[in-house]
């Protein structure tokens, strides 16, 4: 019989936790609806639950829910960067092929749980290997899910290619990683891979709207569009930083959400950019540095965004290999904690020297 | 209890399907595939270790060498075949390993016992060196054959008690050759790009040749190049081919904004130039530019590897390739 996964119901309509009574941890119930909504980060509380719900990637969601329909669900490997849907579309895989039962019938590890090479030939094997008692279940094949796969040892994953072929039979696996170049060749070879790339912009808004909406909250329209600019089509990010913005302030602009998330606000990157061609090193250096110190800015961060900058302005295709060049090796260098002042001086020195070659292009 | 109905028989992966059972039916590396089936034909297997990347028919090859030298009955019986997922450790060759070795079995003469240790680069170095004594006690009775990725990972004493047999990658005729055989097997709807398309993302492998058409087939119920990239979806060779085209012809905005559309995309870094390096070895262009760029991608990857995975560092690279293609148009 496979060990039930006993979790706490946070996804039910009222979003009231419950507890289990076999647990012997005592565990706090909410019991106020609007206070546990409160407390709901709204990453979960806005997680699809149907297959239908799942914002974008519909040619994969419909390949999946076709799979399923049929029965012929094989072995996958969902990858991707964050906050694209994975996890939630095999969760409402697994809801759409268990019903209520789907607690029973999944075993889901993530990077949080202890899933080294022991874990793979035990427990995994154990739920694998044993019949489940579903009744009235659509699908009788068990699903193991594998979250944050990338980051299973090697000999983990190794153990884990015979797991996957010996129990076809009665069990599917489903892989969810960042990076599918992490995923041995073996097990990539064993699963149907799909890929979730970034949300488009258009998803991205309007699954926001919907929760602005839900929530009454009072979102600017340049809000919104920082909003969506920062999250990259990270969806998880994009309500994790409209919740936390909220908290900190009642009415959300761009300003708002920019100072909440700490990055450079995209006047301040045009006012660096232009110290940076226009000024003296002296003068550059101080206001920048100073505008560092009072905003709270990470000079990788503004590297960055200056780089993006950069691709706006006129200037000889020559002038801008030189400076891409010196930029990249700059963010290098501060990736291994080199001092933000000297590397912050190395940005003006680049800088004055594409200035230089302007100046000598023009004449 | 629940059991499997009928409806939900899941197809066995074409992998599986289509494994080969006769050493003469592998396909590609014809030296090391001759030399197993004389072993195949006269017996007397020495101990092996078949070496090589992944999908390039090493196990099957062991797996077929012992089918064809102890037949049907015997292979239950006299084969012991351990991989990564069993347990390997020193207690397992002591134990586990020496009773096999130790166990009376009826065969012909000329043909011993057979033990395969899969991915053995993955055992410890403790376990190998309690193998190496076994190998030779039991030699009489028992062979071994290892396969690995790398022989490098072997240890010294077992390497040089064992014949090496060296698989390489596939050609992209001997894949499109087998995946011919499995189109028309499962009827297959296909174009000749789709097919290309699989050729290029499996990389001389195999496995993954035919799990991208199982995938792809499974998936679309056709294969184009247009699916076959949706399902093993890494940034598109033309897109890439496109972006160092640019950079040849000192077109280095255009480039970037190819990379950015690829970047933005959300392809990782590692597969933008995992990419990249694969076209640059391809891609028609002067000697020395070629090795020069190789190296400049290298060193992007190592930044990468390191953790630097930005746009920024992409750009670098390609700001990199412009400054070392102006100084071979220089000299």
């Amino acid at each position: 019989m496979a060990e039930t996964n006993h979790h706490m119901d946070i996804d039910s309509d009222d979003h009231t936790y419950t507890a289990r009574p076999d647990k012997a941890k005592s565990v706090v119930v909410a019991s106020n609806p609007a206070a546990a909504g409160k407390a709901i980060p709204w990453v979960e509380k806005y997680r699809p639950l149907s297959l239908d719900d799942v914002a974008a990637h519909r040619d994969i969601v419909d390949t999946i829910d076709r799979l399923t329909t049929e029965n012929r669900l094989p072995h996958l490997l969902l990858y991707g960067p964050p906050g694209t849907g994975k996890t939630s579309t095999i969760l409402a895989v697994a809801r759409k092929l268990y019903g209520s039962q789907y607690q029973n019938m999944i075993l889901e590890l993530n990077a949080s749980d202890d899933r080294g090479i022991d874990v793979v030939r035990q427990q995994i094997q154990d739920f694998a290997s044993t019949q489940s008692l579903s009744f009235g279940v659509k699908s009788s094949v068990k699903l193991v899910l594998l979250d944050e796969a990338d980051a299973m040892t090697k000999d983990a994953q190794f153990a884990l290619r015979r797991v996957i072929e010996k129990y076809t039979k009665s069990t599917r696996f489903a892989l969810i990683c960042n990076h599918v170049n992490k995923i041995i060749p073996a097990l990539q070879s064993r699963c149907t891979r799909f890929r979730f790339a970034p949300l488009d912009a258009v998803h991205v808004t309007e699954r926001l709207k919907h929760v602005i909406k839900a929530e009454g909250l009072d979102v600017e329209d340049s809000g919104l569009a920082a909003l969506v600019r920062l999250s990259n089509g990270d969806m998880r990010k994009a309500l994790n930083i409209l919740q936390s913005t909220h908290m900190a302030s009642q009415q959300i602009t761009e300003e708002t959400v920019y100072l909440c998330t700490g990055n450079p606000l995209p006047k301040d990157i045009e006012q660096i950019s232009y110290w940076l061609l226009n000024e003296q090193f002296a003068d550059s250096f101080k206001r920048i540095d100073e505008m560092k110190t009072r905003k709270g800015l990470a000079l990788v961060d503004i590297v960055r965004e200056v780089t993006l900058f950069v691709f706006k302005i006129k200037m000889p295709s020559a002038v801008r290999v030189q400076l891409m060049n010196d930029l990249a090796d700059i963010e290098y260098r501060l990736s291994f904690g080199c001092n933000d002042k000297l590397q912050l001086g190395s940005v003006i020195a680049s800088f004055s020297r594409a200035r230089s070659a302007l100046v000598a292009a023009a004449t | 209890m629940s059991s499997s109905s009928s409806s939900n028989a899941y197809d066995v992966p074409w992998v599986e399907k289509y494994r080969p059972s006769k050493v003469a039916d592998i396909v590609g590396n014809e030296d090391a595939v001759s030399r197993l089936q004389v072993i195949a034909r006269d017996g007397n297997m020495p101990n092996l270790i078949l070496s090589g990347p992944p999908g390039t028919g090493k196990t099957t090859s062991i797996l077929a060498l012992a089918h064809e030298l102890l037949g049907g009955p015997n292979c239950k019986e006299a084969v012991l075949e351990l991989n990564a997922s069993d347990d390997r450790g020193i207690d397992v060759v002591r134990n586990k390993i020496k009773m096999f070795a130790q166990k009376k079995v009826t065969l012909t003469p000329g043909r011993h016992k057979i033990v395969i240790l899969d991915e053995a680069d993955s055992m410890t170095t403790g376990a190998q060196q309690a193998l190496r004594r076994t190998m030779e006690i039991y030699s009489n009775t028992t062979r071994f054959a290892l396969a690995c990725n790398t022989s490098a990972k072997i240890i010294e004493p077992i390497q040089s008690r064992c014949a090496i047999v060296r698989f390489s990658r596939l050609s992209d005729q001997e894949i499109l050759g087998r995946l011919m055989v499995v189109v028309q097997a499962e009827k297959v709807p296909y174009v000749p790009e789709g097919l290309e398309a699989i050729i290029f993302t499996a990389d001389g492998d195999m496995r993954q040749a035919l799990n991208n058409l199982q995938a792809t087939y499974s998936g679309f119920q056709f294969v184009n190049q247009a699916n076959v990239f949706k399902v093993c979806d890494q940034p598109h060779p033309l897109h890439v081919k496109n972006m160092v085209r640019n950079v040849i012809e000192g077109n280095f905005d255009e480039a970037c904004s190819g990379l950015k559309q690829l970047y933005d995309l959300g392809y990782s870094p590692t597969d933008i130039i995992t990419t990249l390096f694969r076209i640059i070895k391809n891609y028609d262009m002067a000697e020395y530019l070629k090795l020069e760029f190789m190296k400049e991608t290298g060193f992007a990857h190592m930044r990468i590897c390191d953790g630097v995975g930005s746009y920024l560092q992409l750009c670098g690279l390609l700001a990199k390739l412009s400054l070392v293609r102006e100084t071979a148009k220089a000299v």
